[in-house]
């Protein structure tokens, strides 16, 4: 079993009698790329708050590295980066000068380093500019350099895209990976963007209202024993007349391009397929649909949602 | 711990001081002397009773600019943390490896460190004008020596080097409000409601064990002390139990308000 480097057990936010977090328990693994899905409001920030010792939990404890954040705040600090939604700067400060004092402040000063990751998330050109001409982008950009800055074993962000452009975004992505393969290092991604989750993370859990709804890998999600296949056949009638009553396929249904969806069980695929073929349907086409982290998504939360 | 608090008060001083309300106050408290100065030297102020000595003109400067400095002080105070949170910056901050305890402890001394260094820009500005005017001889009248010139540089700068003590309090009362209320606007309302209450109290009650038991008496009352005794007046004169009670209240007025921020940070939810 991997060893998990980020362990929240029971953790329980309340503000009043409004449960923002209710008894999450999660385990993150090490090297894991781990999205944190909701929609707004489902508490992630919240618990991305609690995790970084910015909000105090109502009960439960997170740990990080097998150590209680509540009694051992600084030695897991100086592992981990973090990158807040919408991260602020000093203004009267370059965007070099906000990195060097946040670097000096945790004793970890080094010019080269800070040059580097400056380069890295392509701030370079404008490395001494006042952080208050920056754009919400490049503040982010820099929020994202500051959270890489430490080399930290683990890495939490918060919206982590937001205000990226695609270029910068297909950037992040890269150096997510790079860190990933190259270091090891854990991710702790929170996120609304499905499409992002799913293109980076191997694992994600699912927030509403504050309480987990699901937490596994996303293959397993997005690849469950049932299947959908998109056919293309000459004739509609005598396909569905063919698949009725056999057994194999679950429900049709003829989409509004002509096609005809078929639902089945992943074991039955070829044999729906056979059996069109031996009723003398013409098959030009017979495509699984591949479910997404969004179709996942649509039928457990959205759909769920009071 | 001590290194990490160095560097915590390095960053804030260098964030302070980028500020332009920095350079306001500076600029404010340097005008204020220089205005001061002209004042004193009008000779419609017939009624002024501290002779024209150059110590005394330092420490009557000095005294009327070290409110404009502790009201400086005590708005620097209140920005270090309120600003911060507004700002969503201290965030960044708190999520290094370092403990709230470090933080705070660094903001008080950059604070004490910047009141420190405007009193100085202050003092030298207020030397260097009382010296123009004035000369720094004996007091004398008469012929008769009153106070010798080695007395008046005791006095003065014995004023001078306790006034520090009431201001770098203003400034932790400052950061204290800010900790507590986490808002400027709330932080300079309880500030000014403090100060009102404690000027109604000298007014009302100046016998009232309450006129001496806070440092912000002592803002204006060791250099009133220095500027008559550096002037040669007979009836102003040291007494040990009131700067014992001066510094002894200046410090622990700190240090109490510094407790009360550490367990009010401490305490904070800082999360946007």
């Amino acid at each position: 079993m991997p060893e998990s480097v980020i362990r929240l057990d029971r953790l329980t936010k309340r503000y009043g009698s409004h449960t923002a977090v209710d008894d999450l328990s999660l385990c993150v693994p090490r090297g894991c790329v781990f999205g944190f899905l909701g929609l707004n409001g489902a508490g992630k920030s919240t618990t991305i708050g609690m995790m970084l010792r910015l909000l105090r939990p109502t009960s439960g404890r997170v740990e990080f590295f097998g150590l209680d954040l509540a009694r051992n705040h600084r030695e897991i600090a100086a592992r981990t980066g973090a990158l807040l939604e919408q991260p602020s700067f000093h203004p009267h400060r370059s965007g070099r000068r906000n990195l060097e004092m946040l670097a000096r402040a945790s004793g970890t000063h080094e010019r080269e380093r800070v040059d580097r990751w400056l380069d890295r998330v392509r701030l370079g050109s404008a490395a001494d500019r006042r952080a208050g001409t920056y754009s919400q982008g490049m503040r982010q950009a820099l929020g994202l350099a500051a959270a890489f800055l430490r080399d930290p074993e683990v890495v939490v962000l918060d919206e982590p895209t937001n205000s990226l452009d695609p270029e910068a975004v297909q950037n992040f992505r890269d150096l997510v990976r790079q860190e990933k393969r190259e270091r090891g290092t854990t991710f702790f991604i929170s996120s609304h963007l499905l499409h992002e989750v799913e293109t980076l993370c191997d694992a994600v859990a699912i927030l509403r209202d504050g309480k987990l709804v699901v937490a596994g890998d996303v293959d397993a999600l997005t690849e469950p024993e049932l299947a959908e296949v998109e056919a293309r056949v000459d004739d509609l009638d005598r396909a569905e007349r063919a698949l009725a009553g056999s057994g194999a396929a679950l429900a049709t249904h003829r989409t509004a391009d002509g096609g005809l969806r078929i639902r089945a069980r992943t074991d039955d695929l070829a044999a729906i397929n056979a059996r069109l073929v031996h009723a003398d349907v013409a098959v030009s086409e017979f495509a699984r649909v591949r479910r997404t982290l969004e179709d996942y998504f649509m039928t457990h939360v959205e759909e769920d949602a009071p | 711990m001590m290194a990490r608090i160095l560097r915590l008060a390095r960053s804030e001083w260098s964030r302070l001081v980028t500020q332009r309300l920095f350079l306001g106050i500076a600029g404010t408290a340097i005008a204020g002397a220089v205005a001061i100065f002209f004042f004193l030297q009008l000779e419609s102020v017939e009624s002024y009773d501290v002779p024209r000595t150059a110590f005394a003109c330092f420490s009557e400067v000095l005294r009327a600019s070290s409110w404009i400095l502790a009201l400086g002080a005590f708005l620097l105070g209140c920005l270090s943390i309120s600003q911060e949170t507004s700002g969503r910056t201290i965030q960044n901050t708190l999520i290094l490896p370092v403990s709230r305890t470090d933080v705070l402890l660094g903001k008080a001394l950059a604070l004490a460190v910047i009141t420190t260094m405007l009193f100085v820009a202050t003092s030298l500005l207020a030397l260097a004008l009382a010296a123009q005017a004035y000369d720094f001889t004996d007091a004398s009248a008469d012929g008769y020596v009153l106070v010798e010139r080695s007395a008046m540089v005791r006095h003065a700068f014995l004023g001078w080097a306790l006034t520090l003590a009431p201001l770098v309090g203003w400034a932790i009362l400052g950061l204290t409000l800010s900790t507590v209320f986490r808002s400027l606007a709330a932080s300079l309302a309880a500030g000014g409601f403090t100060f009102a209450l404690l000027a109604a109290s000298q007014f009302f009650a100046s016998d009232a064990p309450v006129h001496g038991l806070l440092f912000v008496h002592y803002t204006d009352r060791f250099l009133e002390v220095a500027a008559g005794l550096a002037g040669g007046l007979s009836d102003a004169f040291w007494e040990r139990r009131e700067i014992l009670l001066g510094l002894g209240t200046s410090f622990v007025s700190s240090f109490v308000l510094l407790i009360v921020s550490l367990i009010a940070f401490r305490r904070a939810e800082l999360a946007s």
